[in-house]
């Protein structure tokens, strides 16, 4: 997952807590085996490397790939889990290579979930498609690894996967967790906002380290599937906090899709949110 | 002459470099990962060094200071 | 703006309850580690030696260890006498079969066969997160030595884990004699026209031993341990297997005698021990000690570890020890005859000035869910005095480590 995973519990004891523990890395392990675009042993290099043809998938991985249809219909076709490959001509490291135009349009006829055939439980992309689930996957893991702990056992806990978190009851002293909210351009030096999460979710997109800058112009690392540029005006950094881990996930990535209607997208879902 | 002062100067990046290495810095929780790895333990394999104690008590005039307990003999 | 909120709610709500179940391990509680050991020296002892161990958890807050160590020791070992040229008539305590038996026409020399059985126990008790006591007791009984003892040592670590200081006692009691029982008068003569040497009961040596240690983490790559230990022994210190010859200008031995050492002694340790691990992975153990009693003898030993680790849970682990001390104040190679005998002197190779070098390799590989370790590693002592000036061995080690719930 390749980002600090961190485990808060509310008790004094060891084995439990050791016990949790190996679950959630189990968990966590698991997902991340199972779902990351890096490995060459899973179904995502299996369906990415499938060349056209159909891939039957599992239960789970069927599971998830509904989720993204839903998520890709409710996004109005914003949240794209085809849109990886733009990256081929996108490299966000606060350069100045801005690709050409025509490169990017060379892209578009390898992005879009309307070309993927998905029926359950097979799946069939065109060669050259690629799927990821990397936008999901972090936030899946905090849930269920938050409802395998609650199975387990009542006491309070906190799972923090790279800033995605979610608060399984509060703290010993019944107070809830104390949660601060990065400012993005000065990670783990200033905070724009805290929380007092006792029970619910906290996702935070945006990565302020990952842009490109030419003319003036700020290009953020959001990409619009339906155009294959950078979503102008997008928000820095947007969170927010819902029942679970992977609905927060959801609505700050999306939000952040809006581009400039980010902040009144936020305000019509009536949630807690911090836009930047 | 330049040789050895290449030399010195080596040595002393090293050294620095070495430094750098054991600079204390506090230590969270959540960093402790490699801390936590058997090959980090301050007694990484505990039969080994048992065996090792009785090697060199039979054969050497020296024997603890890792600890104190743990039973003699009188092994030529 | 319209909401989705809803809709993604019942959506998330679907893929998370539907999440894949699966078994999940517990806390292992036992863990197993069982070992065999050979220790050869060339032309001289072999050692066999069978070594178990369990760590069991029991709750929160217990912690059992259990040891149980087998060995046998067969073949020759110096005596401090020197190599005769033409042999005096030895009388030996022993009748012949285990123990102690001077192989004729060669009193330098004595053949060993004897086993041992040894029991160590620990109880490790954390009263709370910070503060932990360790208990521990431990036996071990040969044909000629029996040994007792008890420890307690107490952990406090401060409350963010990294420092933890030690302060530990422990005490012990020892039985000595020769096989057949008994002990010979320190620096009796053995030579035949003056009888048979006078032999004693077994003698008693008492034991106490302090500790002051703190170990630190320096870095999230480094823990650091100092350690100070302070000891006392009194009583029956002498070998009662040791000989010393007193010889003439020409180094022909005349007499031969039992040694005999101070009946008590003071010693004292520091041990500072660091483990780093490197940017590329690899893990180094380095230690060093410094050794001093008031026998006048000092040591240096350092102790260096490099661990290298492969995919698939291997590793290799070369290792290097060296080792240098000075010779007890009583030490000599033999007395001189004509001379009065001191009240004190030994032979013993092992109070002699030496340095020994320890050379060797670990490999450890992932076997039948647990980790199967293999080690040789080279022994080779040189003594400044003693008749016997080297020693090479060959140790070898073969050990697996299992977890069980």
């Amino acid at each position: 997952m390749a980002s600090p995973c961190e485990i808060l519990l509310a008790t004094d004891s060891r084995s439990l807590a050791q016990e949790i523990l190996l679950l959630s890395y189990t968990e966590a392990k698991r997902i991340e085996q199972k779902f990351s675009r890096y490995r060459t042993d899973n179904c995502i290099y299996q369906i990415n490397h499938s060349n056209g043809t159909p891939v039957p998938v599992d239960e789970e991985t069927a599971n998830l790939l509904d989720f993204a249809q839903q998520c890709y219909q409710l996004s109005e076709h914003k949240f794209d889990i085809t849109s990886g490959v733009l990256r081929e001509v996108w490299k966000f490291d606060g350069s100045d290579n801005i690709p050409e135009p025509a490169a990017v349009a060379s892209i578009l006829p390898r992005v879009g979930w309307d070309k993927v055939k998905w029926q359950r439980p097979v799946i069939t992309l065109h060669p050259g498609m690629e799927i990821d689930l990397g936008g999901i996957g972090k936030e899946y893991a905090v849930d269920q690894t938050a409802r395998l702990i609650f199975a387990k056992s009542k006491t309070g806990a906190l799972i923090n996967y790279g800033g995605d978190l979610f608060a399984l009851g509060p703290q010993q002293n019944g107070e809830p967790w104390g949660v601060g909210v990065d400012d993005p351009e000065a990670t783990g030096a200033n905070q724009v906002g805290a929380v007092n999460l006792s029970k619910g979710g906290l996702a935070t997109s945006g990565d302020a380290r990952r842009y490109l800058l030419k003319d003036g112009i700020r290009y953020s690392h959001i990409l619009d599937p339906t155009t294959g540029w950078p979503v102008p005006e997008a928000p820095r950094a947007v969170t927010v906090i819902a029942n679970t881990c992977l609905e927060a996930g959801m609505l700050s990535t999306m939000a952040m899709l809006q581009g400039a209607k980010a902040q009144s997208f936020l305000e019509a879902q009536k949630v807690d949110f911090w836009c930047i | 002459m330049n040789k050895l002062r290449l030399t010195l100067v080596c040595t002393l990046l090293v050294t620095l470099q070495a430094c750098a290495a054991f600079k204390p810095e506090p230590v969270k929780p959540w960093q402790k990962g490699i801390l936590a790895e058997e090959s980090m333990q301050l007694e990484a394999d505990a039969i080994e060094s048992f065996a090792d104690e009785h090697i060199y008590f039979s054969k050497e005039a020296s024997t603890g200071g890792k600890g104190v307990g743990g039973g003699g003999c009188g092994c030529n | 703006m319209k909401s989705i909120r809803n809709k993604l709610a019942v959506a998330t709500c679907t893929v998370l309850s539907q999440g894949a179940q699966q078994a999940v391990a517990t806390e292992s509680s036992w863990t197993t580690d069982t070992s065999y050991l050979f220790y050869s020296e060339a032309d001289r002892v072999t050692v066999n030696k069978i070594i178990t161990r369990a760590d069991v958890t029991l709750g929160d807050n217990d912690l059992l260890m259990l040891e149980a160590v087998y060995d046998t020791i067969t073949g020759a070992t110096p005596t401090g006498a020197v190599k005769s040229v033409s042999p005096v008539s030895v009388t030996t305590p022993s009748s012949g079969g285990a123990g102690f038996k001077t192989t004729s026409g060669t009193p330098d020399l004595v053949d060993f066969d004897d086993t041992r059985l040894g029991v160590n126990v620990g109880w490790t008790h954390s009263y709370n997160r910070t503060f932990r006591v360790n208990y521990g007791a431990s036996i071990s009984v040969e044909r000629d030595y029996e040994a007792y003892g008890g420890s307690l040592t107490f952990d406090k670590e401060t409350d963010d884990r990294s420092l933890t200081f030690t302060a530990g006692i422990a005490g012990s009691y020892d039985t000595i004699m020769q096989s057949s029982g008994g002990t010979p008068e320190p620096l009796g003569e053995i030579s035949a026209n003056e009888g048979k040497p006078k032999f004693f009961e077994a003698g008693n040596k008492r034991g106490y031993e302090g500790i002051l240690g703190v170990s630190r983490i320096i870095n999230r790559r480094t823990v650091a341990q100092l350690n100070y230990t302070i000891g006392s022994q009194k009583g029956y210190l002498t070998d009662p297997y040791k000989l010393i010859s007193s010889t003439d200008a020409n180094g022909i031995e005349v007499e031969r005698y039992f040694e005999s050492r101070p009946d008590n002694r003071q010693r004292q340790t520091l041990y500072g021990a660091m483990v780093h691990r490197l940017e590329n992975k690899d893990t180094i153990h380095l230690s060093y000690r410094f050794y001093w009693d008031d026998w006048d003898i000092n040591s240096h030993t350092v102790v260096y570890r490099h661990r290298r680790e492969f995919s698939g849970g291997s590793f290799l682990e070369p290792h290097l020890r060296i080792y240098t001390q000075t010779a007890a104040a009583f030490f000599r190679h033999s007395l001189e005859y004509d001379q009065s005998v001191p009240e004190y002197a030994s032979a013993d190779y092992r109070l002699d000035e030496m340095s020994s070098v320890t050379l060797g390799a670990k490999y450890g590989l992932p076997a039948w869910g647990g980790t199967l370790r293999f080690r040789l590693e080279y022994l080779y002592q040189t003594f400044a005095e003693a008749e016997y000036d080297t020693n090479k061995a060959v140790i070898f080690q073969a050990s697996f480590k299992k977890a069980f719930d």
